[in-house]
């Protein structure tokens, strides 16, 4: 009678826990959900360098608010940005425009790969020339962007895939770059929504309901006045504060089960637009909704 | 004519072999150590002295100047005056009358951002280091606004309502104040005003203020 040795439980767990992380990182995927990150990508960048042009001599030329003398003593010694060396209103404003042609040319998708990189390098350099003015849609944009550079973000959707066809090249398949690049927008996803979760709770507001008023009653950057409705019915401002804990929490957890994933990634593109409404930061809120577009579902191959 | 793919074809079709998934699953690993450590270490929870040492020698000189090193600390609002509305006054020194500073009648997310660079302004006063940086070097700007070499700048803002009716809100108070002239060497003296309450009492020797 033969007997069969099982292995122990330590070496099942372990060869359990390398099977997911290779299936999670390195199972080659489908580039289109990258295409559609990438024309949110760029659009978003386009509407994040808006919110600059107005004031961007104001702030960044020679006599402007911030000079780069104040700005290099107040922000990181590791720091630097390209801007720091546009001396002139007319450099800056050639700096400038040549970083929102990038986001163009990333939400079109011409030269993608090399697009991406200076979008990502130039939105840095940007955010670095007076990072005080930076708020959570700046952040979230770089991480977007950074993401996108080692994938393949170009090959649908895009005129590189409209030059490929034309040439009769055939590049797009599944790649482990593209699989790379959805596992590293799902890990900020989710870091990003945890991380605003815990800084919430850390304040008595988010816990008594009255986050959201105190977040209306901001008059600047403000896009609608829930004043009136949020004094009208405490159960409605309770409702929707907690409710905005509620769902980062959700989306934080629920992200990463396959069985509630498509449905809270669903949810997302327009829970998380709309929580940007509510709370003043609507480019934030269209950032976290690009993070998680490949989860959606909408966007993969037809079978 | 070969119908078999070419080498590296195939591994992309197939997946990467053995050494590249090493290879990115170190990278992975220590980005996304990186990445927790930047969450602990910014995000005001008070981390350990180690976590915010190992991070800034290891991880930081090449996460920040991707601006990756980010503690994705968003609490939206804490209720706390500090995020009340805040703006820019500024006049000719010796002038009564205030006048309202650049970024007053900006909207949306343009707004946002003159609220972060005068909350900047307010909270680095607390910060070793960065006390009077940005107001000093508003000068230039300020000089140019005023046609004076030598003006008093404050922030005011606007304290936030209770949630009651009627909807009442506080009168707007100075959270900072100072004054900013040009020396005959075109250095920029910056002459902080403190606030009447943060000022102790005179305590005359008799012991009556």
């Amino acid at each position: 009678m033969s007997q069969t040795a099982e292995p122990p439980a330590t070496e099942v767990a372990g060869c359990s826990i390398g099977q997911t992380w290779e299936a999670f990182w390195f199972t080659p995927a489908d580039s289109r959900p990258l295409a559609a990150v990438r024309v949110a990508a760029g659009t978003i960048g386009l509407l994040a360098c808006g919110s600059y042009a107005a004031d961007l001599t104001g702030w960044f030329g020679p006599e402007g608010l911030l000079p780069v003398e104040t700005v290099a003593a107040w922000r990181s010694p590791l720091a630097f940005s390209l801007f720091d060396a546009c001396g002139s209103p007319a450099a800056l404003w050639a700096a400038f425009v040549l970083l929102a042609i990038l986001f163009g040319l990333s939400a079109i998708g011409l030269l993608t790969p090399i697009v991406t990189l200076l979008a990502a390098i130039g939105w840095s350099a940007l955010l670095h020339r007076g990072p005080m003015l930076a708020g959570p849609a700046d952040d979230c944009l770089a991480v977007l962007l950074w993401c996108l550079v080692p994938g393949t973000a170009g090959e649908h959707w895009s005129l590189d895939a409209w030059l490929h066809d034309r040439l009769g090249w055939d590049v797009a398949r599944p790649r482990v770059r593209t699989r790379l690049t959805i596992g590293l927008l799902q890990v900020h996803a989710a870091v990003i929504a945890a991380a605003a979760v815990f800084a919430q709770l850390k304040g008595d507001v988010w816990w008594n309901g009255t986050g959201l008023w105190w977040v209306t009653t901001r008059e600047a950057g403000r896009l609608i006045d829930l004043t009136g409705p949020l004094l009208a019915s405490e159960y409605l401002c309770n409702l929707l504060s907690q409710g905005i804990v509620a769902w980062e929490l959700c989306f934080a957890v629920a992200i990463w089960f396959t069985p509630t994933q498509r449905l809270v990634a669903q949810t997302a593109v327009v829970a998380w637009p709309l929580v940007g409404l509510l709370i003043a930061e609507p480019i934030w809120g269209v950032a976290m909704a690009a993070f998680t577009l490949p989860l959606t579902g909408w966007f993969s191959a037809a079978e | 004519m070969s119908s078999e793919p070419t080498t590296a074809t195939r591994t992309e079709q197939t997946g990467w072999g053995e050494v590249p998934r090493a290879v990115a699953t170190v990278l992975l690993a220590v980005y996304l150590v990186g990445l927790g450590l930047t969450v602990v270490g910014n995000s005001g929870s008070g981390a350990s002295l180690l976590v915010g040492v190992i991070k800034g020698r290891l991880f930081s000189p090449w996460l920040v100047p991707a601006w990756l090193d980010l503690g994705f600390d968003h609490p939206i609002t804490y209720g706390q005056q500090a995020d009340a509305d805040h703006w820019l006054e500024v006049r000719p020194h010796g002038d009564t009358t205030w006048q309202a500073g650049p970024g007053v009648s900006t909207s949306g997310p343009r707004a946002a951002r003159w609220q972060r660079l005068l909350r900047a302004v307010v909270s680095s006063e607390q910060e070793p280091g960065r006390e009077g940086l940005l107001p000093a070097g508003f000068g230039t700007a300020l000089f140019a606004a005023c046609g004076s070499d030598d003006v008093d700048l404050r922030i005011m803002i606007r304290p936030r309502p209770e949630r009651q009716l009627p909807l009442a809100f506080p009168e707007p108070v100075a959270i900072y104040q100072a004054r900013l002239r040009q020396l005959s060497g075109g250095e920029l003296q910056l002459i902080k005003t403190e606030a009447r309450r943060e000022v102790a009492p005179v305590v005359a020797p008799g012991g009556t203020p």
